[in-house]
């Protein structure tokens, strides 16, 4: 019953990095298509923002502010990418029966540096905040994920039971 | 490999085929096969115990040592 309900729920985990492998695709092309929408339309953009802040404002700074952060969408994209091919990996090897296959670790250990990569990314969006409020900017809040942190830690920690596991595994095979 | 793995001699001597004794000690043949050509890394206990049962043998008379004549 368990392993009938584990099955389904790699099978269920692998079609949904499909999905979202697909939609982390979308969101890269549309960052892009925005990015050039930035400059293919910047007397439009810098109008609307100088009738929503003032003539006053800094729109050049505005205009950098709002291209760094859409251009910060494709390096995450990337990392998330590589993060899902990843896990996408462990998902085929669990399905066809090697789950302790030694380039589970490797894969393992690719998540846990793409995470590490995205909290990075999610400091350097911290500092765009700051910057957005000190040029007076409506933005979202931020605030530092102390769990994103921690899941970057777990991986690494995972990357070595499971080398240990597989050596452990590899020893079995020769048991008799 | 220094541990050399006497099973073939045992079995030779007791007129007893690999398949027999593989049904005798409930082991299967690929693994008392993996066994009688060295190929394994370990044996359990309870192998060697099986195998001495069936046999009549000490684990001495399966497994020898063949170090470096220095």
């Amino acid at each position: 019953m368990a392993g009938r309900n584990g099955g389904r729920l790699v099978r269920g985990t692998g079609r949904l990095v499909q999905v979202l492998r697909g939609l982390n695709g979308i969101a890269a092309l549309v960052a892009l298509l925005a990015l050039l929408a930035t400059v293919a339309a910047e007397p439009q953009l810098a109008t609307r923002l100088a009738a929503k802040y003032g003539d006053a404002a800094d729109l050049p700074t505005m205009l950098s502010l709002l291209r760094v952060l859409i251009a910060m969408i494709l390096p995450s994209a990337w990392v998330v990418e590589r993060l899902l091919r990843a896990l996408g990996g462990i998902i085929a090897n669990v399905r066809d029966g090697a789950p302790f296959a030694p380039v589970n670790a490797d894969h393992l250990r690719t998540i846990g540096w793409m995470l590490l990569a995205l909290q990075l990314l999610d400091l350097a969006l911290g500092g765009l905040t700051y910057a957005a409020a000190r040029i007076g900017v409506d933005f979202a809040t931020w605030q530092p994920s102390l769990t994103g942190w921690l899941a970057a830690l777990v991986a690494f920690v995972l990357v070595r039971v499971f080398a240990t596991g597989t050596a452990m595994r590899d020893d079995l095979a020769g048991t008799v | 490999m220094p541990v050399r793995v006497h099973l073939d001699d045992l079995l030779h001597a007791r007129r007893m085929t690999l398949t027999e004794l593989a049904q005798a000690v409930d082991i299967t043949l690929a693994n008392l096969s993996v066994l009688k050509t060295g190929k394994a890394k370990a044996i359990r206990f309870s192998t060697l115990e099986a195998i001495c049962t069936v046999l009549g043998c000490q684990p001495g008379d399966i497994l020898s040592f063949e170090g470096d004549d220095r």
